[in-house]
């Protein structure tokens, strides 16, 4: 019976079912260890409650493929709980599967396809389970079983379980009948953490008395009214002409109602709703049940924590209020700094940073708090580990002993789904090639059990997860000769990998030294899976092992995603921001730590060499002034280090990551912006390109590097206002504008002649030449005096900006038509930092017949050729 | 040809262009603005708008003509694409017109790497013909 209304309360049923779920699963699972009876006994009531709730919801939720499955399960652990059944392997394999089956008729529900029937061979096992129990005994409520029955007895069963009518309100029932009255028993969940059941309780009882009669009620009336003890599940039985919709409508008037549903009684289903013939005393058969609700409410009460359901965007949108703020809470801390300056002990200056100051810790307070509802317990995935194991461990015929510790220590949900996959695979990895057989290790002294340790803790501003077995480590020979043998590297090569790069190699693609591929890992996709999983992730990943002795995989990844910790660089002429979660350390340029190695450069910090980036030409900044006075910080990403030349370290920074948006997409080296405390906006350094460049294409680089050298320093000077540049070769000086001497009969475009160091040299009018509309001039003009070889002309400029190295493959031709120049001045057009000018060619703008004051003929022929 | 309504009358150069004023979001005076390396040279970077981080773009370099410095009158008209925000740096803002109902008799000369397609329209106007950008794909052209 799948009623309308249902629909809204279907979040909370899928939330619950996983509850009971897990609950069942973790304690079945640790039924299987050995412990003393009354921690079984307890156990095992836990497990009968679990089934019992998920019985109840979905019965009352009319799905009646769950509530026949769980039924059976309940009644295997109904005897298990009277001692009528022994938990042995063979149950307990039994159990999980049916829970299995369960996980996948939940799944089936949250993604709305139909829930087919459990299937049968599942349904006579656990019959067969429970007819093979010591007593022989069928438990009560066989008339329930049958399968004949409708759907709508899914649902009275649950109502039915809680109410039963005795024999005079059984009459009455009949007299509704015949008086063709509808008999509805109205099913009600009062919210768990609501407060004052027993008030709302009474409501919902006089608002049902305005559509009918209320003939009989489960638990009893005094029940109910005792608010210490009522579990908030009641059910009243309504005599009524009112319509569903009626009956619903007042139910839902009344708040924090969890579910309601309804039964209607009809001849054929009244038995159900009735004691059996060979009843208990009526008093007795209404109280149990009560009592086992009362019982396994309050204790799971006991276990969940007081929640609230939020929907997850608008979290999002809190957190990003929150970012938002922190930006604003810093422009205010600066302008006060800036404001101090000019008022100086001002007496509302004090009071401002009074106000500032106490914003700012409301604030911190504020996002450290969002941050939190973001995080949830990695026991949320962890908890998953120990039924996969033990599988696992089953089919690869090993003993492993699983050892969780952190499993309260938080993370952003987000991470949690994206990290499953990678541990996941690890774990596998571990139990299947790790580990040795039980035989082996009691051969070799060990522990015939595999230790298998699983830890996670808070570092700074990480999550540090630390995966260790005691089995029989990584072979660093065999893999450099597994790689050498799949061509992923030359033996030379291989021979010069310290132990650290050679154990990078496993996280290369196709790599596996697994002789036998088995079902479960050693495919060879492994571990380059688990590499991207934590690149994307932005985090670090770490192996330490020895030979025979067992190895350690460490996984740290950054705990926030939209606030971060930064660390502020200078490169060039900006300051960048680099994620503090991959900065490993940063230390000071000396002499004796950077050095060439075969053709690239590298940096020896702790005795370790690593690659030594200069990003200062893929960001389009100029090289620092001074050498050899640089920073250096050592980055991470997954498995990669790499050291990174900076100006100067400038101190760490919370930063909001704000997306350079769709249109810009993903520039290569650049990860995102954020806003300063004044306004501006500070790049954000994307490292993966970075790294990613100096593990594989060391040739490329030298390459460009060489190109680099080549790379001509270029003078950029502007006429009017467009922008031009010229090779600094051709450029002998430039000098502010004295007097310039006008010659007669010369041509417009020359301007006259200067003397300067003894020398008569003639002055171009570059305007005029290039066909640029004539500019007053001002202080900012320069004469910038060309050597053409054989000649020395000098050209006056508007201003002269700044000197650039513009590599050859920066020059682009010019398109015709697309600049109005006359194209034999131009050498093509440049792009570079934030400019775009044209190149000239000098020589060729300079030189004619009639720019030549002694009317003698010269030389066309450009030295650029 | 379509109704344009309003138009954002604006010059690139010595061209006199527009778009249909509800394509525009805002126009605002040029501020810092960051460059972003390993762009392509049209998009001359990214501003501060209000907290929001919005690209911006030498329309003149779109268009096939070589920007200039940013002048006293240039403005960066802000424009809505697939929901994002997009800020094209023009040399000066005319005004705001309505266009007049009649069309232009003939079409001028496609400066640049402009094409028929580029423009929805054309209409008289400042003593000229002023052709309406398409602007979709001319942002667009090259991704």
């Amino acid at each position: 019976m799948f009623d309308g209304d249902m629909s809204a309360y279907m979040g909370v049923f899928l939330y619950e079912a996983e509850e009971q779920l897990r609950i069942l699963e973790n304690e079945v699972l640790k039924l299987e260890q050995k412990t003393g009876n009354e921690e079984a006994a307890e156990r095992i009531e836990t497990i009968f409650r679990a089934a019992h709730t998920l019985k109840g919801s979905s019965g009352a939720m009319g799905f009646e493929p769950i509530n026949r499955l769980t039924h059976k399960l309940e009644n295997v652990f109904d005897l298990l709980r009277r001692r009528e059944l022994r938990a042995d392997a063979a149950l307990i394999d039994m159990i999980l599967q049916t829970v299995d089956q369960l996980k996948r008729m939940k799944d089936d529900l949250a993604s709305g396809s139909m829930l087919p029937e459990p299937p049968e061979d599942l349904i006579r096992t656990l019959e067969g389970l429970a007819a093979g129990s010591l007593s022989g005994d069928l438990p009560v409520q066989t008339a329930l079983d049958d399968p004949d029955f409708g759907a709508e007895l899914a649902a009275a069963a649950s109502a039915g379980e809680l109410l039963q009518l005795d024999g005079y309100q059984k009459d009455i029932v009949c007299q509704a009948f015949a008086a063709d009255q509808a008999v509805v028993a109205v099913f009600v969940r009062i919210e768990r953490t609501a407060v004052m059941k027993s008030a709302r309780s009474l409501l919902i009882h006089n608002n049902l008395k305005e559509l009918g009669e209320i003939i009989a009620s489960a638990p009893p009336i005094e029940a109910m009214e005792d608010d210490s003890t009522f579990s908030g599940t009641l059910v009243f039985v309504l005599v009524t002409t009112g319509t569903r919709q009626q009956i619903i409508h007042v139910v839902n008037q009344i708040s924090e109602i969890e579910t309601v549903n309804l039964s209607y009684l009809t001849r054929d289903n009244l038995h159900a709703y009735c004691l059996p013939d060979d009843a208990r005393h009526p008093h007795d058969a209404i109280a149990q049940p009560a009592q086992a609700d009362d019982r396994q409410t309050s204790s799971s009460k006991v276990k969940s924590s007081q929640t609230v359901r939020v929907d997850v965007g608008r979290l999002e949108h809190l957190l990003n209020l929150v970012g938002e703020l922190i930006i604003d809470q810093t422009r205010l801390s600066q302008f006060r700094t800036r404001l101090e300056d000019n008022l100086n002990n001002h007496e509302l200056l004090e009071d401002l940073t009074d106000i500032a100051s106490r914003l700012g810790s409301v604030v911190n307070e504020l996002q450290e708090g969002m941050m939190k509802t973001r995080m949830l317990p990695i026991d949320q995935l962890f908890n998953r580990f120990p039924r996969m194991v033990r599988d696992l461990a089953q089919r690869s015929n090993k003993q492993v002993e699983l050892i969780i510790d952190g499993k309260e220590t938080e993370l952003d949900r987000t991470l949690i789904e994206e990290i499953s996959d990678p541990i996941l695979h690890l774990l596998r990895n571990c139990i299947d090639h790790g580990l040795e057989a039980p035989e082996r290790r009691k051969h070799l002294g060990k522990p015939p059990a595999g230790k298998l340790i699983l830890k996670a803790e808070h570092e700074e501003n990480r999550i540090v997860i630390t995966m260790s077995d005691d089995g029989r480590g990584i072979d660093v020979g065999k893999i450099k000769r597994t790689a050498v043998e799949r061509g992923m590297i030359e033996e030379a090569a291989a021979a010069r990998l310290d132990t650290r790069e050679a154990l990078q190699l496993i996280f290369l693609p196709g790599f596996s030294t697994a002789e036998q591929v088995t079902d479960l890992s050693g495919r060879g996709v492994g571990m380059d899976i688990v590499k991207s999983h934590i690149e994307k992730l932005n985090g670090m990943i770490d192996i330490r092992t020895a030979v025979g002795e067992g190895t350690t995989f460490t996984i740290k990844l950054p705990l926030t995603l939209a606030v971060n910790r930064s660390l502020l660089v200078r490169i060039g002429s900006r300051s960048y921001a680099i994620p503090l979660s991959n900065v490993v350390e940063i230390i000071r340029q000396t002499p004796d730590n950077v050095k060439i190695a075969g053709n690239r450069e590298v940096a020896v910090v702790r005795g370790r060499i690593l690659p030594l980036v200069r990003p200062h030409r893929r960001l389009d900044e100029c090289p620092p002034a001074e050498e050899g006075k640089s920073d250096i910080v050592v980055v991470g990403l997954a498995e990669k280090r790499v050291a990174l030349m900076v100006d100067r370290t400038l101190g760490n920074q919370e930063i909001v990551i704000k997306s350079l948006g769709d249109y810009i997409g993903t520039p290569k080296y650049i990860a995102g912006a954020t806003i300063t405390g004044d306004g501006g906006l500070m790049l954000i350094l994307d490292l993966n390109a970075l790294i990613r460049e100096e593990g594989t294409n060391k040739l490329e680089e030298t390459e460009k590097k060489l190109s680099d050298r080549n790379a001509e320093p270029f003078v950029m000077f502007k006429l009017g206002d467009e922008q031009f540049a010229v090779s600094i070769r051709q450029v002998q000086s430039i000098i502010e504008v004295p007097a310039i001497t006008p010659m007669v009969h010369a041509s417009p475009e020359l301007l006259g002649v200067i003397r300067l160091r003894g020398s008569l040299i003639p002055i171009v009018n570059a305007h005029r030449r290039l066909g640029l509309p004539a500019s007053p001039g001002s202080k900012a003009s320069r004469i910038m005096i060309m050597d053409l070889g054989q000649r020395t002309i000098g050209m006056i400029v508007d201003r002269v900006n700044q000197i650039v190295r513009i590599p050859e493959d920066r020059i682009e031709a010019a398109r015709d038509g697309a600049i109005r120049l006359r194209s034999q001045f131009v050498r093509g057009i440049y792009h570079s930092q934030d400019v775009l000018g044209t190149v000239l060619d000098a020589v060729r703008v300079l030189s004619s017949p009639e720019l030549d004051p002694e009317a003698g003929s010269l030389p066309l022929h450009s030295t650029n050729d | 040809m379509a109704e344009f309504g309003q138009l954002v009358v604006f010059s690139l150069q010595e061209m006199k262009l527009s778009l249909p004023a509800r394509e525009v979001v805002e126009i605002i005076r040029p501020r810092a603005i960051t460059p972003i390396p390993g762009t392509m040279p049209h998009i001359a970077g990214i501003i501060n708008l209000r907290g929001n981080v919005i690209p911006v773009v030498h329309l003149s370099l779109l268009c096939g003509l070589v920007p200039g410095d940013l002048g006293a009158k240039s403005r960066i008209v802000v424009v809505a694409m697939k929901g994002e925000r997009i800020g094209l740096i023009v040399d000066d803002v005319i005004r705001v017109a309505t266009a007049s109902e009649e069309q232009p008799d003939d079409v001028p000369d496609m400066p640049g790497f402009l094409q028929r397609t580029s423009f929805r329209g054309f209409v008289n106007g400042e003593g000229s013909i002023i052709g309406v950008l398409h602007l979709e794909p001319i942002l667009l052209q090259t991704h």
